[in-house]
This record gives C-alpha cells, structure tokens and sequence, in this order.
C-alpha cells in the first residue's frame, strides 16, 4: 500500500442509480477488492444518485456508477461497474 | 404580360405556409431563421447543432436561450462543457446580452459541467444516468423549456464510442420525455453523425453551420440539413453576428398582401418621363441604369433624387464609387446643388468602401438606414462595385433577395451597374439582375470617327406603354437633355456602328 503511509483510512464514495443492475455488480465488485486489498481499513458511502441527487450535481458526475476515492488523497475517480479488478487495484491501492 | 407574372409568383410562391403548422414549433427569435424554418425549431424535441470551431454554434445557442427568456417568456437552461459560466457572460455581454441580468431574475440558468478528461478511469460498463439527474435538477431550478447542451464532444470526448451511440439516443428521448426544446452543438461534421446513425434515427432537426473564404471575405452560413416533418429551406444563408445578435439574411418577408401602388413618380427628368406613358416610373418598383463609365449613370440618378427631394420625399443615396464630397461638387457641374437636399434632411448618404466588408454588411448597414430615415426612394450606385467582391452567382441571389426586402418595404430603389450588351453575353448573372427589375434604363455610347454620343433607351418597363426609341443624351450645365438621335448626311450607316464595352 505504497500510498498509504499513514496508514490512513481509505474513505471511498460509490454513485450509483440503485435500479440498475450496474449497481449491485458495482457494490459486489466494490465489496470484493476492498476487502481483499484493504484489510477492512476502508469506508464505502453508498449515494443513489435519484436519492441524493444534489450530491452528483456538487460533484459533477455524469457517469454512472463511479467510484471516488475521497482519502488518502489523491482524488481518484473511477467509471464503470469496476469488472476491471487490475485496473481498480492499480489506480486506488497501489 | 410582365406584370402577371409578377403578380402570379407573389401569389404562388408563399403558398407553403398552410401546410406548415401540424408540428409545434419553437420561434427562435434570431432574424431570419425563424422564416427559413418555417416557425422555428421543433418543439419539445432536440435540434443538433454542427459546425466547425468559430462557426457561432454557441452563439446561436444562447440567442435562443435569450430569446426565450426575453421575447417568449421560456425560461432557459445553457450547460456548457467548454466555457466557464463567467466566461460565458462576459462573451455574451460584448454581443449585447445582459446575462447576469437574467439569470438574477431567475429566467436563466447557467451549468457549468467541468468534465476534465483525466480525471475519469473507465473499470468496466456504466451509462450516463448522472447527466440525467445533474440536467433534471438544473431543469427544475428554473423551470426550464428551453435547453442548451454545449457541446456534444466535450461531454462524450472522454467515453467509449462504443456506449456513445446508444447514450446519446437514451440522451435524445429522455429530453424528449422531459418536454424541453433542446440544442446539442456538436463541432464534429455531419458525416460523424451519419456514421453513429444518429441523423437518421435520433435527430428531428440538424442544422449546420459554416464559415467559409471566398474571394478573400469569409461569409458565415447556415443551412438546415434535415428537418423532419417540416418544410424547410434547402439552401445555405449566410448569416452575421454583431451587436444585435444573430440575422440570419436575408430577412425574408413573407407577407404577399404588401399593396403594389398605382402611383407614379417622376424621374425628374420631363423628357424621360414621357418615354414612360408620360408619367414616370411607378412608386415601389425597381429602376437598373445600365452602362458604361462616363454614360450618365449617377447623373442620371441624382435628377432623380433632385426632383424627389424637392416635391418633399425623402431619399438615402448609397454611394460605393464616391464620397459624399465629391459627389456635391460633381453634381454643381451640371447645376445641381446637393447640398441644400441634405441640410433640408431630405437626402441621407450611405457612404462606404466596398470591399471594406461583405456584401451581407452593406446590406444590413443599408437596412438600418432605412429603418432609421424611412426613405421613399433608396439610390443604389453602382451596384456593380459590389459584385467585384463575391461570386458572381451568391450577388444575384442576395441582390434579388435585397430588391425583394426594398419592394415589401415598398421603397422605390434605383440603382446603377456597368452592364451593357456585351457584358450579358459574356456573363449570364448579369442579365439575372437585369431581368429581376422593373424598369430597366440603358445607357450607351456610340463611338463616330470624330465623335462620341451618349444614347438612352427604356430597354424595358413593367406595366406601361414605355417608348421604344433611342435618344442621345446630353449632359451641360444645365442638367440633362434628351434629344432625338440624329442621322447625319454623312453619317456613318448604323451596322458600322461601334458599341464599346
């Protein structure tokens, strides 16, 4: 965890339309790496974006569903359904 | 015989119009473009906007969003992808749109989407149910109708082609559904459309701009490519852009019902006047004087302001060859004194150098003349300095189109051009412009060996029993005199008569 000194906690926010099966993929996707990789040394905040839908205009988010990861910094923004284990796992832990 | 024909194309040509209504329609306010769509945009369904950089997509776009909040009370939303909100105002503000203003009084909502190409990561499938939510939530501040999406690849430059097509058709119902009239600008050509099949499919309405060179003079235009379930124009307009907004030109005025007078006018000139029926031209025609340099064109045409200005009608002379100055002291020579006809504000001059700007410019700049001093008769001279600055074929259109605005203002307008015989067989366009006006005076010098004569002859005169004859002109000091040609004893036979260019 070469960004993660600290050992910091990993604080991440996932938007998603909850009606859309990208969502429950994206939460299990989500789910799986996290526990994995972080040692349940992390927070998901789960945001329907139809629920809260002026948390997505504050953040600008147009794709759905996408991962933020709010700390350690860097900001992080990751689209889609997060199939992509390698590509998660490279742009938010190491 | 000319006249029926006149009359059935005033009659035949508007008939479009019934058929027009079944789709609703948005006005966009912007001059011109409301007439070529036959009402506007279609309502509650989105348009796309292509063209390249610097065309005016955003421009227009605002226009309509401005209109709608100023002129139809419907309020508006922009989102812009590209400029910042401020950006955006300050823009808005040197075009003559007090934005700030607007938006205050809540008619108006600026979004500024910040879509930074770096910062998104793509792990895997997604849609864009947040732009729908981001739009629902900025539709509902102001209560919009109208939308502006600015534009189209900023907001898809950073996703997948693969998912673009069947977003951006999610894009286009879900606005549908919303019930907003909406603009997508879109820099890519129509050709990238094509390829996605969105023009076909998705698209009611796409309208194109351009902005091209020709001859050195870069002329914007806009053309509607598709439209569907309404009639539209075919043809490529240009359009301007200055502090009054978008026009797109011409204006055209639709209406037919515009009274065609009886009345006639002088042409200042008695011997002229009885070449045609004895009583002049007719009030709100249109008057060529043809010929070559030197023939007495502007002469010709200042008698006739003389004459005017003096029986208490007002006139604008545009004037492309000569100043205003010399245009007074020229006219002194042959005893007419300019000068108390502007002083008495019934002359007004239009001065400028032709190829200072487009011929679209002149023409505007000569409009809001008219509106301003609401002449009677409006003196064109000459015309041909004009044509030296576009195609040919796009100055004949534009001049037909300019004599046809001047005909439903019901202003009577003379102009001059070098055209002669000759010139005509050379190039059609000119016989174009000549066969578009109502009354057409030609002048010609005949060269003899020791001498040259002017001649003038009435080529042709819609609606009068106009003389057939030719007769020498003659310019003194004392004005212009029309006299019978003269055969003389030793004169030469006519076929050996040669016409100059």
């Amino acid at each position: 965890m070469k960004n993660n000194y600290n050992n910091e906690k990993y604080l991440f926010q996932l938007f998603i339309n909850k009606n859309s099966i990208l969502a429950s993929r994206s939460i299990k996707n989500c789910r799986i790496i996290f526990d994995k990789y972080l040692n349940k040394n992390y927070e998901l905040d789960i945001i329907d974006i139809y629920e809260h839908p002026e948390k997505i205009t504050k953040e600008q988010i147009i794709a759905i569903p996408t991962l933020i990861k709010k700390s350690p910094l860097p900001e992080v923004r990751l689209t889609g359904d997060l199939s992509d284990t390698e590509k998660v796992v490279n742009e938010l832990i190491y | 015989m000319k006249t029926e024909n006149t009359i059935t194309l005033e009659q035949t040509a508007p008939e479009i119009k019934p058929t027009i209504k079944k789709l609703e329609k948005s006005l966009t306010g912007i001059k011109g473009l409301d007439e070529i769509t036959y009402g506007g945009i279609p309502k509650n369904r989105p348009t796309v906007l292509v063209g390249g950089s610097g065309t005016g997509k955003t421009f227009m776009s605002l226009e309509y969003i401005v209109n709608g909040a100023m002129l139809y009370n419907e309020p508006g939303l922009f989102v812009t992808f590209e400029e910042r909100t401020e950006d955006l105002i300050v823009n808005a503000l040197t075009l003559g749109h007090d934005l700030q203003k607007l938006i205050s009084e809540k008619k108006i909502l600026i979004e500024h989407l910040n879509i930074n190409n770096n910062e998104i990561h793509e792990v895997g499938k997604y849609n864009i149910d947040g732009l729908f939510v981001i739009l629902d939530q900025a539709i509902q501040k102001v209560n919009a109708k109208r939308i502006v999406l600015d534009s189209f690849d900023t907001l898809f430059s950073n996703f997948d082609t693969r998912i673009l097509r069947s977003e951006f058709k999610r894009l286009f119902f879900w606005l549908k559904e919303k019930k907003v009239t909406a603009i997508i600008t879109a820099e890519i050509g129509d050709t990238f459309l094509t390829r996605l099949g969105l023009e076909e499919n998705v698209a009611d309405c796409v309208i194109e701009l351009n902005n091209r060179l020709s001859n050195q003079i870069g002329t914007r235009r806009i053309r509607i490519l598709k439209y569907r379930g309404s009639f539209h124009s075919n043809n490529e307009y240009p359009f301007l852009i200055d502090e009054k907004g978008m026009t797109v030109f011409p204006v055209i005025n639709q209406s037919i019902d515009f009274k065609i007078a009886n009345e006639r006018i002088s042409l200042g000139l008695k011997s002229l006047d009885e070449m045609l029926d004895n009583k002049g031209v007719y009030l709100g025609s249109s008057i060529l004087i043809s010929g070559t340099a030197g023939t007495g064109k502007s002469s010709l045409s200042m008698t006739f302001v003389n004459n005017a200005c003096k029986s208490n009608i007002s006139c604008l002379y545009c004037a492309f060859e000569e100043s205003p100055n010399q245009i007074i002291r020229n006219m002194l020579s042959i005893g007419i004194d300019v000068l108390p006809l502007i002083n008495s504000n019934k002359l007004k001059f239009y001065h400028a150098i032709p190829t200072l700007q487009n011929l679209e410019l002149h023409f505007m700049a000569i409009k809001e003349q008219i509106e301003k001093s609401q002449p009677t008769i409006i003196i064109l001279d000459p015309v041909s300095n004009l044509i030296t600055e576009g195609p040919n074929s796009d100055v004949r259109i534009m001049l037909t189109q300019f004599i046809w605005y001047l005909k439903t203002k019901k202003l009577t307008v003379m102009f001059t051009a070098a055209i002669t015989l000759n010139s005509i067989s050379l190039n059609q366009n000119d016989e174009g412009i000549s066969s578009t006006v109502d009354t057409w005076i030609m002048l010609q010098d005949i060269d003899f060996i020791n001498k040259r004569i002017n001649t003038l002859e009435v080529k042709k005169s819609r609606g009068m029993n106009h003389s057939k004859q030719k007769k020498e002109i003659k310019i003194s000091s004392d004005g212009i005199s029309l006299l019978p040609m003269v055969i003389e004893e030793n004169g030469f036979p006519l076929h050996a008569i040669n016409i100059s260019k």
